[in-house]
């Protein structure tokens, strides 16, 4: 617990500076409102906030999940046929080149305006830092491991099982941190190009009646969303791969 | 049977190929050996002389015909080709490096070999690790054992193969004196229970021929066998070996063919 206070002190002193700066300059309101109406108005509206968030919450989770099955899924077999590496890896790179936000609003025209086309944008976006990541994981074994695997004569689905996947897992995770993250993201711009609820539709109406307090409120809302996923993901890695938690903090 | 030798080597000698077929660096040139089985080999020489290149060949992890290297003459281990001996798992192998699995407990690395080869044994896991003495560490990661511990727990895990032949790439190298000579005893004793062939490279010549039967004296690469010491010392070897004359007259002789070898080229 000790480790937050540095930060936590630090936010508390920034948002104290915002709000004196803000009175001082009396600046309008919406241009930057304080930071305490913000926080009262995020009270005020909390339940139709807590839809909205819920529902973005569901499209970045659902994303998410499929687009880091997908990322470790393909990476398996990267690694497993050199041949689908050389043929697909490029265009996977490439694809990763094309905007997101080009992309979403295709996607709503294919699909309309409801969770799909937000799920498969956050997948999209997902897919990428853990297919890289996964088929860096599942290379990056100990080549006297590998040895000893050999001189135990065990096959290669043994050696993929109980080496390459276990090597992997601290790349896939730091991959998936990532992802949880950008999937929110995703979420979010699939939710700018159409949507009737979500985060990313709070936000653009508000944007749309010039009211910036709703605006902040829902940037306050989109990066709590993504800080709890993140979370989540951190909480779930430290589970699974407890014994590398020592190592880490030794970097630390 | 018994006329078979374990490991047989005539004229063998191995060189790594560039990418274009051509010879790139000789590593090993003509090795004739002949080993019985129960024998303790140790293998010294200058570094970079093809002892874990020879190490590895017996344990068939070079493919005597691949595009990346290029073998000549005969290894034969039991009058077989090495892969035939490393597919009906007569081998075990230790590193210079534990090479443990962090995310397996020390009963779970040690117990690994069995799984590989679909096989349960719960009680041979018991025998091993209580023979190298860590039983009550079974429980423990790797990362929270000391570097002579995780050696033990290589050991066990290499005994657990119950191998017939045991292929040692300095696996004390790292320890610090007292602890490497604890367990130089405690691979002795296990070597004079259990019997298995026993091929241990060193940069250690008191080591190498407090454990050995035979010494092997490389010389710079491409390695080639510069001497054999036969150790006329007694089976039962203790602290005392250790300042008898007869041990310390081998280990000057071997010093001697290894330092000559050394000056030669200063």
């Amino acid at each position: 617990m000790k480790r937050f206070i540095p930060a936590t002190g630090l936010m508390i002193f920034l948002l104290i500076l915002w709000e004196v700066a803000v009175r001082l300059l009396a600046l309008p309101e919406y241009l930057l409102p304080l930071p305490s109406t913000i926080l009262g108005r995020a009270i005020e509206i909390h339940a139709s906030l807590l839809v909205h968030a819920g529902y973005t919450a569901i499209e970045a989770g659902l994303g998410f999940v499929c687009g880091a099955l997908l990322g470790m899924g393909l990476a398996g077999l990267f690694v497993r046929y050199q041949m689908l590496e050389t043929s697909v890896y490029p265009y996977a790179i490439a694809l990763k080149s094309v905007p997101i936000v080009a992309i979403a609003p295709l996607l709503v025209v294919w699909m309309g305006n409801g969770m799909a086309p937000k799920v498969v944008v956050a997948a999209i976006i997902s897919f990428f830092p853990v297919v890289v990541n996964s088929v860096k994981g599942l290379r990056s074994i100990d080549p006297e491991a590998y040895d000893l695997f050999d001189s135990m004569s065990a096959s290669r689905r043994q050696i993929f099982l109980k080496l390459r996947v276990p090597s992997a897992l601290p790349y896939v995770f730091a991959a998936l941190r990532i992802s949880s993250t950008l999937a929110v993201i995703g979420a979010i711009v699939g939710e700018f190009s159409g949507a009737d609820r979500g985060l990313g539709f709070f936000i653009t109406v508000s944007a749309h009646r010039l009211e910036t307090v709703d605006m902040f409120v829902g940037i306050l809302m989109s990066s709590l969303l993504g800080i709890g996923y993140f979370y989540l993901v951190s909480f779930i890695e430290h589970r699974v791969v407890s014994w590398r938690r020592e190592a880490l903090t030794e970097e630390l | 049977m018994s006329t078979v030798p374990t490991i047989d080597l005539e004229g063998y000698s191995l060189s790594y190929l560039a990418p274009d077929g051509v010879p790139l660096l000789r590593v090993l040139s003509d090795i004739t050996l002949s080993v019985k089985g129960g024998e303790f080999i140790a293998i010294v020489g200058p570094s970079g002389c093809g002892k874990t290149t020879l190490l590895r060949a017996i344990a068939g992890l070079i493919p005597s015909e691949s595009r990346a290297t290029q073998t000549k003459g005969i290894l034969r281990v039991f009058g077989a080709p090495t892969v035939d001996a490393k597919r009906s798992r007569k081998f075990a192998l230790t590193f210079q490096n534990a090479v443990l699995l962090p995310w397996r407990t020390v009963r779970e690395n040690v117990s690994l070999p069995l799984e590989i080869a679909d096989e349960k044994n719960p009680q041979l896991v018991d025998e091993m690790l209580a023979m190298v003495g860590i039983s009550e560490f079974a429980a423990a990661r790797p990362n929270e054992l000391s570097g002579g511990m995780q050696q033990r727990v290589n050991l066990a895990r290499a005994l657990v193969q119950e191998p017939a032949v045991l292929l040692m790439d300095e696996p004390f190298g790292s320890l610090d004196e007292i602890v490497r000579e604890r367990l130089n005893f405690e691979l002795l004793r296990i070597h004079r229970l259990k019997k298995p062939t026993v091929f241990f490279v060193t940069h250690s010549l008191n080591e190498a021929v407090l454990l050995a039967d035979r010494v092997l004296v490389f010389s710079e690469r491409p390695g080639r066998i510069r001497e054999i010491f036969d150790v006329n010392l007694p089976i039962e070897r203790t602290d005392d070996t250790l300042v008898s004359p007869a041990y310390l007259d081998i280990v000057r002789r071997v010093r001697a063919a290894f330092t000559k070898q050394e000056g030669r080229h200063s």
